[in-house]
């Protein structure tokens, strides 16, 4: 991997083609936890590499390279969002306890439940509200605290808490209904 | 899958491991975007082309201004400058010219057609800019590459002034305008221009200015082309009429009202005109043309309310006020109950807008753990009394509930779902 990033320090292509194939797949998906559009989570992933091949020269080697780069385009991801909508954090109705097109998820093929399971899981974090989804990326996948994600988006801690439970609420009955729909 | 952790530690360890496959139209993309060759310090290069470009451009002064030195003291080039003859000057010009040969535009003035053609450019140019006026024939210290700026200025002022009285400016019309409108003109010509206002006030436009004003008289504004050559005579003059607006003064309440159950604000103008028109946000509000309407406020934030009106003359005025709304409408429901208390209000749980609201509705709350329905009612003199419907027992304290209401007819700009959390305590 050094030799790869040293490759990308002086700005050479193949490694930093190779560097972007590595992580592409992780990647994608955390933007695609925040953004559910895929070209507008592809553009942001674009933009995130862009920010590390810019800052590799700062990383120090000392932790998990794969989390800074996680991170880095996390925050860009959230910088999106945050910019996107005025307040997007704050509505708390959206598509609250929606649940069409989940059924849509898995059809009329045997798939194996570990490979399924990212797949609904994305799929279903996809069809949360941005306030929700925003707050249980943060605080599950990120694991930021309620403090943390109230000064983030802009919302009071109450909400940040609200919004958490409302998104696990909604999961877990997504999840209810397609695991009854696998087993029958 | 019960319980919450269940699920974070799910989500967590089922998206962690989760990778899509690799997309190599997205390299293709972000190729593009990659800053191209190897890494430079573009700070280090942006130094040294500016540091060219500056010395490049301190040599290219310093070569000019020689020129132009040497073509100034020319003994026939003074004499021909102080010249009144056209034909004399025409040859100074040449020698000048000769001298500084590194400019194209300098041929022009071989020939005595080519003369004629500058000529025309010369006025061509004074219509559209000041830098002309502002260059003086024998200013020597300018720097020669404004002396093809000079000989214009010459060219100009070898002119016959009569010629040039005769020159005859044109003002366009003027439509009305209404009181308050910004009135704006750009004085292309050589002569001043005069804007006079119904009460006499004078301002003086001079060429190449741009006139920018509100217009804060109703009655005849004239505008007029004085010659300054034949002693302010008027060469051409037009007049516009200003008319008044129509009188418009907005006044609102300083607090929503919610005798109704919704967010009412009281709104009133003051105004001679009969038909006002309502906006909030931008949108206009339907069936609200009097002087006095109530808006619903739903939306925490600042909420902008406008009136406006048209009079007879087509003048418009608009008239707002901005309302900070400190939260969301929320059907006025509370987030705390308590069946043991002695108070009526707070012994159970119905959004407070559903029971003064002839509404049609559905109230349903849920169970945050497993999505579980505990209790739902259409009625708003049926509120929940804190008893799981599923177990016929009591729910226990300070846990968070959902509640939900679906409103079948709900108002206009009224959102469907309303949701919330409520607490026994």
């Amino acid at each position: 991997m050094k030799v790869i990033v040293e490759g990308c320090l002086r700005n050479d292509r193949r490694s930093q083609e190779q560097l972007f194939k590595q992580f592409y797949g992780k990647m994608m998906v955390v933007c695609l936890r925040y953004i559910s559009d895929k070209d507008t989570a592809q553009e942001v992933l674009q933009e995130g590499f862009i920010k590390v091949f810019d800052k590799l020269g700062v990383f120090d080697f000392k932790g998990s390279f794969e989390g800074w780069i996680r991170r880095i385009v996390a925050n860009t991801a959230i910088d999106y969002i945050r910019k996107a909508k005025r307040s997007p954090f704050l509505s708390d109705q959206d598509n609250d306890f929606k649940q069409e097109g989940m059924d849509e998820m898995v059809e009329n093929e045997k798939m194996d439940l570990l490979e399924l399971k990212g797949e609904i899981a994305l799929e279903a974090i996809g069809k949360l509200s941005p306030a929700y989804r925003a707050v249980f990326n943060l605080y599950v996948m990120e694991n930021y605290s309620h403090k943390e994600i109230a000064e983030l988006l802009g919302i009071n801690e109450g909400t940040s808490k609200s919004n958490l439970a409302k998104a696990k609420m909604n999961l877990q009955r997504m999840l209810n209904e397609k695991f009854k729909h696998i087993d029958s | 899958m019960d319980g919450n952790k269940q699920i974070e530690d799910r989500f967590r360890e089922s998206l962690e491991s989760f990778e899509l496959p690799y997309d190599a139209e997205a390299w293709t993309s972000l190729e593009k975007k990659l800053p191209k060759g190897p890494k430079t310090n573009y700070l280090k290069w942006g130094f040294g082309v500016a540091t060219v470009l500056v010395i490049v451009g301190i040599i290219s002064v310093l070569l000019v201004n020689h020129s132009a030195d040497t073509a100034n003291t020319h003994p026939e080039g003074k004499v021909n400058n102080d010249s009144k003859n056209t034909k004399v000057e025409k040859q100074s010009e040449d020698n000048l010219l000769r001298k500084n040969d590194e400019s194209p535009k300098k041929i022009i003035l071989n020939s005595p057609k080519e003369i004629t053609s500058l000529k025309n450019t010369t006025e061509i140019a004074s219509e559209h800019t000041t830098v002309h006026n502002s260059v003086s024939a024998s200013d020597n210290t300018n720097p020669p590459l404004n002396s093809l700026n000079v000989v214009l200025s010459n060219e100009t002022k070898v002119q016959d002034p009569s010629k040039k009285s005769s020159n005859i400016v044109q003002l366009p019309d003027f439509a009305s305008k209404c009181y308050g409108d910004i009135f704006e003109m750009l004085n292309k010509e050589e002569h001043t221009l005069v804007l006079t206002s119904p009460s006499g006030k004078k301002i003086q436009i001079q060429k190449g200015d741009k006139l920018t004003c509100t217009l804060e008289e109703t009655g005849v504004y004239t505008i007029s082309y004085t010659d300054r050559l034949q002693s302010n005579s008027i060469l051409d003059e037009k007049s516009f009429t200003v008319n008044k607006s129509p009188m418009l003064e907005l006044q609102i309440a300083d607090e929503l009202d919610y005798e109704t159950g919704l967010p009412v604000l009281h709104g009133e103008c003051s105004t001679n005109e009969t038909i006002v028109r309502w906006s909030l946000n931008g949108k206009v509000c339907e069936n609200a043309n009097h002087v006095k309407h109530d808006l619903l406020l739903f939306d925490k934030g600042r909420n902008i309310i406008e009136i406006s009106a048209q009079n007879d003359f087509g003048c418009k005025a608009k008239s707002s006020r901005i309302f900070h709304l400190q939260e969301d409408y929320n059907l006025l429901a509370v987030n705390s109950f308590s069946p043991s208390s002695n108070d009526a209000r707070r012994m159970n749980f119905m959004p407070y807008a559903l029971t003064v609201r002839n509404v049609p509705f559905v109230l349903t709350v849920l169970d945050p753990d497993n999505s579980g329905t505990v209790f739902t009612s259409t009625d708003a003199s049926q509120p929940w009394d804190g008893i799981d419907r599923r177990t016929g027992n009591l729910i226990p304290l300070d846990k968070a509930y959902i509640w939900r209401v679906v409103l079948s007819k709900p108002v206009q700009g009224e959102k469907l779902v309303y949701t919330g959390s409520i607490v026994r305590f």
